[in-house]
């Protein structure tokens, strides 16, 4: 009896085994494709001149103006250099409209006061329906720069509010403890002005701040944070958005494009009918939706990620902070999916449905749930001696190739395409660290992640308060 | 299971070594690169004072280029620079005569290069320095089959720039793919004041598009020459057309014929009336006024706006809107016209 028992467990265990083995071998042969693709496309602009081509939208009476969109709430650290930086952005024409979204904080004040905002009667259009609008600024200053102060709603909500004031034809969605380069707008608006409107939205990269010299909302010098939780969000953030969406974005099978830096049609977007409230992935479920839209009605639309615009933010050095920030994301990344789950595996939405929905949901959703598994038959397999002993190696081999070295991968597309880090000692630091993921960063962000799973099923929908510092000097 | 651990270490060994290969040739290249940086920037030193004085003195080019690599790496960005800097026309065409004489033969190897970043950089110098001895090669470039987009439209660029007669023929010809809207505006906006003119005299056998662009494009210029042209396209057709003219009328802020303004204000669709709407508040004559009243009270919320908007650009607008807000039966337009209102203070 305790024999069959025994024999039970143990077949359960290989099986289990060989099931993890073979879902992260997948997974891994899926993110290499990505990463050649990446490669390719990436390299292909290596070394192309970033001024001359951008001199003449710059230049155009024609480039589409752009209203730029910066929800705040309890964003009094770091709302002055981010607003400031976006005044001094290179584009022909754009306004900035900065969004209080009911914040407990002095944020309002601080942003009245500094750029001399007077109230003003404005005729809004309210094509999306969103929570009370209190107040609205223009500023003395800058003729372009329009304050909401609204009653608390959430982000998507102040989003949905600064679309309704926006008098331009495209809108960008931008945090407000974040940083723009200079001709980041004028790189993420051509692929929209070269397709003639039928790119309808655009992302650009995110990367980390911390670390960086800023001054006057503006990166002077890019090195690496010391922290090393902040350290591995800067490789964290290379490979998804090096590795990740390249290759996506090709296909037009991109479901996320950040809320952190995208511009979007506004006609479309009030056409779906604005961000989601209920949700508090409200960015990638916008995304998702826009797919559903162009392919229900069968336009011939496309959403595409910019590698080179890049908007530096601040990273949590928390892990308090950094915990809530991932299971938020993980949360949010379910209820995109869920919400849409019609989408799944339906040939209806092309490549979208066949292809990027079933990678998001058996690779990044369930992932921490069978890393979790790899992780704990690891320690079993070496718990239970010699004979498992190779078993648990291979899969630890597969976990480190999937978490460490697919990262290292990440560093060095990034140094063999961009070049962001001019510094020799930084790309030797960056490999380093990737190469201890691993470890201790992966097995912390896959507990994090399943406690989203969890809170998710609990039905919890708060986001969590988050404490800035603020990037800027 | 002993041999998927095998397995597993040789796969994870290799990519290690793999990538550590990469590794090392990263961190060679930026090595390399730096010290490339400093070897140019002595080049530098010895070649700038030579481009000078050739173009202050006309001395001889020949001991300005021998071939060499690096130098024309650095006589690019030195050409590029001065080309920005000079004014006059008569330096602008030395320095163009000099770039036609050292670069002519490395770029037409260059713009046919099998990067795409070597080629589109070269393509980007030759219309930066106009280089007019390769503009036939920039035609024939055009004919290779599947180029990607980005380098047709370059090409069209440097063709609007050093072969415009050329460029005409190319795009009213209806075998060729018809170019998006903001490369046509572009290469409008590239050619010559009295190349425009020929375009515009030759509209009428354009390609529906183009002829929106070239409409576009009058109202950009607000120039009066084209007056004529923009009253004969208010009876266009096409309501595009008329929109594009009503919209170029108001960015010139003149019309010869009020009437003509007037009857478009009861157009059939929304965005025509607005237009006129528009064009009615820009010119701000006083035979509008009664028209921009009536407007207030359209259906369409677009229309009303503007036609607030428009008013308000009389100096005695405010009292007009005014009266509405206060005594017009039309509820519409007494909110937009207190919306207006209250916006102005």
């Amino acid at each position: 009896m305790i024999e069959t028992l025994k024999d039970i467990a143990l077949t359960g265990f290989t099986v289990i085994n060989n099931f993890i083995f073979i879902y992260v071998s997948i997974s891994v042969i899926w993110y290499f494709i990505l990463f050649f693709v990446a490669a390719i496309q990436l390299r292909k602009t290596f070394g192309l001149e970033d001024k001359t081509p951008y001199r003449e939208l710059l230049e155009s009476s024609f480039t589409p103006p752009v209203s730029i969109l910066v929800p705040a709430y309890n964003e009094e650290a770091g709302i002055l250099p981010s607003v400031r930086s976006l005044l001094a952005i290179n584009y022909p024409e754009y306004e900035v409209i900065v969004i209080n979204d009911g914040s407990k904080d002095r944020t309002l004040e601080f942003t009245i006061e500094a750029f001399q905002m007077k109230k003003v009667q404005k005729a809004i259009r309210k094509s999306i329906k969103t929570q009370e609008i209190r107040d609205v600024y223009v500023s003395e200053v800058y003729p372009n720069l329009f304050l909401i102060d609204k009653v608390n709603g959430g982000k998507a909500d102040a989003l949905n509010a600064g679309i309704n004031l926006s008098q331009f034809p495209y809108v960008c969605s931008l945090d407000a403890d974040s940083v723009l380069e200079r001709d980041a707008f004028l790189k993420v608006m051509k692929p929209i002005i070269d397709s003639d409107g039928e790119v309808i939205a655009t992302g650009g990269s995110i990367r980390i701040a911390n670390g960086c010299k800023i001054e006057r909302g503006e990166v002077v010098d890019i090195r690496l944070p010391d922290n090393k939780f902040a350290i591995m969000q800067v490789i964290e953030y290379m490979r998804a958005f090096l590795m990740g969406r390249v290759g996506l974005s090709q296909h037009n099978m991109l479901l996320i494009i950040s809320g952190a830096f995208g511009v979007f049609n506004k006609e479309v977007i009030i056409q779906v009918g604005g961000y989601l409230h209920s949700t508090v992935g409200e960015d990638m479920e916008l995304i998702v939706r826009l797919h559903e839209y162009v392919k229900d009605r069968k336009l011939k639309r496309s959403i595409i990620y910019v590698p080179d615009p890049v908007c530096w933010t601040e990273a949590p050095e928390d892990t308090s902070i950094l915990r809530k920030q991932r299971s938020r994301w993980h949360r949010g990344l379910i209820d995109s999916l869920w919400k849409h789950k019609n989408m799944f595996f339906n040939p209806r939405y092309g490549s979208v449905g066949l292809i990027s929905f079933p990678y998001f949901v058996f690779v990044e959703l369930f992932g921490p749930l069978v890393e979790l598994l790899g992780y704990v038959f690891v320690i079993v397999g070496i718990a239970m001696g010699k004979v498992y002993l190779p078993t648990a190696m291979a899969l630890l081999f597969l976990t480190f190739l999937n978490g460490s070295i697919l990262s290292l991968g990440a560093v060095l597309l990034e140094e063999w395409s961009l070049r962001k880090y001019p510094r020799v000692s930084d790309l030797n630091k960056l490999c380093l660290w990737a190469l201890t993921e691993t470890f201790w960063y992966r097995p912390l962000n896959t507990i994090w992640r399943l406690e989203g799973f969890w809170q998710f099923l609990k039905g919890n929908q708060s986001w969590g308060e988050m404490t800035r510092k603020g990037v800027s000097k | 299971m002993i041999t998927a651990f095998y397995w597993m270490l040789y796969i994870c060994g290799g990519i290690v070594a793999i990538l550590f290969v990469i590794y090392i040739y990263l961190l060679s290249q930026k090595a390399i690169d730096n010290a490339k940086k400093r070897r140019l920037a002595v080049r530098r030193e010895r070649l700038e004072p030579l481009v000078l004085s050739y173009l202050k003195e006309g001395e001889s080019y020949r001991s300005i280029y021998h071939g060499d690599v690096d130098d024309l790496k650095v006589l690019k960005d030195v050409m590029h620079e001065y080309s920005q800097l000079v004014s006059s026309v008569d330096q602008q065409g030395r320095v163009q005569e000099l770039a036609a004489r050292i670069f002519t033969e490395p770029f037409r190897k260059m713009m046919r290069a099998r990067r795409y970043s070597t080629r589109m950089n070269t393509l980007f110098a030759i219309e930066e320095l106009r280089i007019y001895t390769l503009r036939y090669d920039v035609q024939e470039r055009l004919e290779t089959p599947n180029l990607e987009p980005l380098e047709v439209h370059q090409l069209y660029r440097i063709m609007a720039v050093l072969d415009p007669d050329e460029l005409l023929e190319m795009l009213v010809d209806p075998n060729r793919e018809p170019l998006p809207n903001f490369m046509y505006r572009e290469l409008l906006l590239k050619i010559d004041e009295e190349m425009f003119w020929t375009f515009v005299e030759r509209m009428d056998g354009f390609p529906p598009l183009l002829r929106l662009c070239v409409i576009d494009i009058i109202g950009n210029k607000r120039d009066f020459r084209y007056l004529d042209t923009l009253d004969h396209l208010l009876d266009s057709e096409q309501a595009e057309e008329r929109i594009r003219a009503l919209k170029a009328l108001a960015r010139i802020g003149y019309v010869r014929d009020s009437q003509h303004l007037i009857q478009r204000a009861t157009a059939e669709s929304w965005p025509e009336r607005m237009m006129a709407v528009k064009a009615m508040g820009a010119i701000a004559r006083e035979e509008f006024i009664s028209v921009l009243q009536n407007a207030m009270r359209d259906s369409s919320w677009w229309v009303r706006t503007a036609s607030a908007q428009g008013l308000l650009r009389y100096p005695n607008g405010p009292q007009i809107l005014r009266t509405i807000a206060e005594t017009d039966e039309d509820r519409f337009a007494r909110d937009m016209a207190r919306e207006w209102l209250e916006a102005r203070q």
